[in-house]
């Protein structure tokens, strides 16, 4: 079996060429095969996660300088923000030690999924673990202690749809909000932040209609956000899976075609082997293992580039397994079925 | 080692056509036997030279190695009879043309018995027979058509088979070049092995002591 195997990796040698273009075929295909399917997987997944959501969002846009009463305005989402509703702003604070703080102020009913730490207070602290040496943080000159060290990611991240990670980021979560007492009235750009980033929960219609009613003013303009399934990506999304499968299978019948060149080639030699003892099963592992080097050097090159994921080798795994087999699965008669005697004579037709 | 063959016949079938290459052939060979198969072509010889290498398949008749009917042998049983009985030479060389000669003589001892750091040893010792050994890591390739005719042989002998099949080894050469060639063979062959050669050219291959068998329309003759 060993010899079986080092003639398999001397065929490669012998077949560097066709070696070489099956590698960058495959390159090819799963970037294209990975990036295709990443980015309309997300879209799919991310329609999924619209449809399946309880709050509603809502589109903002600027279309005035300010509003008309900015105190007003507030006090007003401050009301909608009491119960089933909730937004946040991004601010820097300034620290003394460690200077600007990313800050994230939470006014609301926030959902308990949105933080693992119960919150408990009216006002909660929490600090990202790159941040735990912080015990307290002054804002508007009142002092804060730090309720807690958020470990890893918290849903949070996700919210405005940026994976960021939470380790060096404030988070104070006010829970019954009167925002005035932490957002001046001339701060337009965090009140837009405020209706931009506004969530309210979907059976809640009638938070739902006094909120539209509150935010469109001469400042802003505020509609619901549109569901994103349109008929176009619907179409897509509907075929994605057997899109997936075609692609899969043009790739396993190219690699097929490219090794069955490989084998035609060398039939000759498979021949004489097998007229000096060598049995069907090394020819086989003698092909399967021209095939397999070959494919781990390209998923290795691809982990390399990063067009392959770790946590997507099951994949790949799967998918080379199929291409092996299928393959075997026409090697197999087609050696059998050989004039072995034939083949050292004219040189072998398969 | 005795070869027994009764009532051998080989038809080779296509869609539109049955051609029957080899008929109710009977033969016997024992220890110490040397035959040469003549004919014209087509007359049946190298498929006869092939049933009894167990290269050919599909055939009607008995054959009989040893007193086991060849047919009743396993896949894996019969692999290792080609591999330690037979010794096989074609006109053709039948090398691979990118291997060195060590590559291309070793390839029975892959599937026998001979350890693999035994391997060098046994190749320089088979390439010392026919007069190679210097070029044990030269390319095929590279070498004349006697020199490859040699290389085929050591292939042919480096597992110390007790039959040699010699299917047309002289056809690409040219006269001193077959003489030598043929002198390896029945060197190797002497008393206790059996020499099957297949050929056009009789007055190159012949021997003292070698029977001649005559093929017809795959018949053997007289």
């Amino acid at each position: 079996m060993l010899n079986d195997i080092w003639l398999g990796i001397k065929d490669i040698w012998n077949e560097k060429w066709l070696a070489l273009c099956y590698i960058l075929f495959f390159l090819n295909m799963m970037f294209i095969v990975v990036s295709t399917t990443d980015s309309l997987y997300r879209e799919k997944m991310e329609i999924e996660q619209q449809k399946a959501q309880d709050y509603k969002k809502f589109e903002t846009y600027v279309i005035g300088m300010q509003p008309e009463q900015p105190e007003e305005f507030l006090k007003n989402l401050s009301d909608i923000y009491q119960k089933n509703a909730f937004s946040y702003c991004h601010v820097q604070l300034q620290a003394k030690t460690i200077g600007a703080l990313d800050t994230y102020i939470v006014f609301g009913d926030v959902p308990k999924k949105l933080f693992e730490k119960k919150l408990e207070k009216n006002v909660s602290i929490l600090v990202g673990s790159g941040l735990a040496q912080i015990r307290e943080i002054t804002v508007n000159g009142k002092k804060y202690k730090v309720d807690s060290v958020i470990k890893g990611d918290t849903e949070f991240t996700t919210l405005d749809n940026a994976t960021e990670f939470t380790d060096n980021k404030v988070f104070i979560i006010i829970s019954e909000p009167q925002i005035l007492e932490w957002v001046s009235p001339e701060n337009y750009d965090v009140m837009y932040q405020l209706v931009k980033n506004t969530q309210i929960l979907s059976k809640d219609k009638d938070r739902e209609t006094q909120f539209l009613r509150n935010v469109n003013t001469g400042f802003l303009d505020v509609k619901k956000e549109k569901p994103k399934d349109t008929e176009e990506i619907a179409f897509i999304l509907k075929f994605i899976d057997p899109f997936l499968v075609i692609i899969l299978l043009s790739c396993m019948l190219c690699t097929t075609l490219i090794l069955n060149g490989m084998i035609k080639k060398r039939i000759r030699e498979f021949s004489l082997h097998l007229i000096h003892g060598a049995l069907l099963t090394d020819i086989f592992i003698r092909v399967v293992t021209f095939f397999v080097v070959i494919l781990l050097i390209s998923t290795g090159i691809g982990i390399f580039l990063g067009i392959i994921q770790l946590e997507e080798l099951w994949f790949y795994a799967l998918l080379e397994t199929g291409i092996i087999l299928i393959f075997a699965g026409i090697l197999t008669p087609k050696l059998k079925r050989q004039n072995y005697s034939l083949n050292l004579r004219d040189g072998g037709v398969i | 080692m005795k070869i027994d063959l009764n009532g051998i016949t080989k038809i080779y079938k296509s869609e539109n056509m049955q051609t029957t290459a080899v008929a109710d052939v009977n033969l016997s060979m024992a220890e110490g036997d040397k035959i040469i198969i003549i004919g014209e072509s087509g007359a049946g010889k190298s498929t006869l030279l092939n049933i009894i290498g167990c290269i050919e398949r599909d055939y009607e008749g008995k054959y009989c190695l040893d007193g086991t009917e060849v047919r009743t042998l396993k896949r894996k049983k019969k692999a290792q009879i080609m591999n330690e009985v037979f010794g096989f030479v074609f006109q053709e060389y039948a090398l691979v043309e990118d291997d060195t000669v060590y590559e291309n003589v070793k390839i029975p001892l892959l599937y026998g018995e001979v350890r693999k750091s035994d391997y060098r040893a046994r190749v320089k010792e088979v390439l010392e027979k026919v007069q190679l050994e210097q070029y044990i890591d030269k390319k095929v390739s590279e070498m004349s058509g006697g020199q490859r005719q040699r290389v085929a042989i050591a292939r042919a002998l480096v597992n110390r088979p007790s039959i040699i099949l010699a299917d047309e080894p002289t056809g690409a050469l040219d006269k001193k070049t077959a003489e030598e060639v043929m002198d390896i063979l029945y060197e190797y062959a002497d008393e206790k092995r059996i020499l099957a050669i297949v050929t056009h050219d009789l007055q190159r291959v012949k021997r003292e002591g070698a029977k001649v068998i005559k093929m017809e329309h795959g018949k053997i003759q007289g």
